[in-house]
């Protein structure tokens, strides 16, 4: 059989041909008893294809919504333990901050200034430097 | 339980947006019967159809922020079946080449042909399943949204994301080897 025709009959099977090319599938038709064999055959493909059965499962939308509250106690609890956490370095941050701030006070208040020279005098590092080295 | 009878779907949306948990319910049962078939027909009878169908509606309103009532729910959520079931096939897939568990890919095998002639419908609603699910997931994509669900090509592209004329082109191919596929059972 023509491959040509053959694909023809397949697509006027789900789009519209064109009078020219439904007259020609036609003229086929009556005149090749395989090529209406072949449609009676696709046709029964599709039938057997729309009766498809399909079995529902018990209790789905319950277990699907279960499963939708569950998803949102989780992303809940997340978001708890985030913003614990936050709050948390939040704290931490601050009081750092805070202490850092007195030690700068404390430091300005014993040494009249803020120079980075009068904070290398206090830590001189020759203290540390050993002979024979 | 089957709430929210006059209310559409774009309504039951907003409802659920709000945190309206009931209108999720009923949603589900307005679309449930589609994903199963959708799901079913892509992946065949088994037991993954159920945790697919129910993931389907979990990722749906998961999504729920991202849909901007552009296509229609069920075109939606039909959507996110098919990508689901699709990603299923391949994980299928990867798990049988790990475990080079012998698919017998391609073979529809019925022992006598002989049969054929004796086939009652069920039995031949049975072969052209498995026929389907021999099929490249391209392929079955578009032959189960057309086919079994009757969604129109236009709707099929839409679900699909791709132009009309190649989901006609697919469907003609899926067609043509369905048919080579079923030879020898469908003759009359």
């Amino acid at each position: 059989m023509d491959k040509k025709i053959y694909r023809l009959l397949i697509r006027s099977l789900d789009d519209k041909l064109s009078d020219k090319k439904q007259r020609r599938l036609n003229n086929y038709l009556s005149a090749l008893p395989e090529l209406q064999k072949e449609r009676k055959i696709f046709l029964k493909i599709r039938k057997s294809m729309k009766e498809q059965e399909y079995k529902l499962f018990p209790f789905f939308a319950e277990k699907v919504m279960n499963k939708i509250i569950q998803l949102k106690k989780k992303q809940k609890e997340y978001i708890n333990f985030a913003n614990l956490f936050l709050l948390t370095f939040k704290r931490v941050s601050f009081s750092g901050f805070a202490i850092f701030l007195m030690l700068l006070a404390g430091f300005y208040l014993s040494e009249g200034s803020l120079s980075i020279n009068l904070f290398n005098e206090s830590f001189d590092f020759t203290y540390f430097y050993l002979p024979g080295f | 339980m089957n709430g929210y009878p006059g209310i559409n779907d774009i309504e039951l949306i907003k409802l659920i947006k709000e945190g309206e948990m009931p209108a999720l319910t009923a949603l589900i049962l307005r679309y449930e019967k589609q994903v199963v078939k959708t799901v079913t027909g892509m992946l065949g009878k088994c037991q993954e159809v159920d945790d697919i169908s129910q993931e389907t509606f979990i990722r749906f309103y998961q999504s729920l922020d991202n849909f901007k009532c552009k296509s229609s729910v069920g075109t939606y959520i039909t959507r996110i079946a098919i990508n689901l079931s699709l990603n299923e096939i391949k994980r299928k897939k990867r798990k049988n080449f790990l475990f080079s568990k012998n698919d017998d890919d391609n073979i529809l095998q019925i022992p006598d042909t002989n049969l054929s002639q004796h086939l009652e419908k069920n039995d031949i609603k049975e072969i052209v399943n498995k026929a389907v699910q021999l099929l490249e997931p391209k392929y079955r994509s578009v032959i189960v949204l057309k086919l079994i669900d009757g969604y129109s090509t236009k709707e099929v592209a839409e679900i699909l994301e791709i132009k009309k004329s190649s989901v006609l082109t697919r469907l003609s191919r899926a067609q043509e080897k369905l048919r080579v596929k079923l030879k020898t059972f469908l003759e009359e």
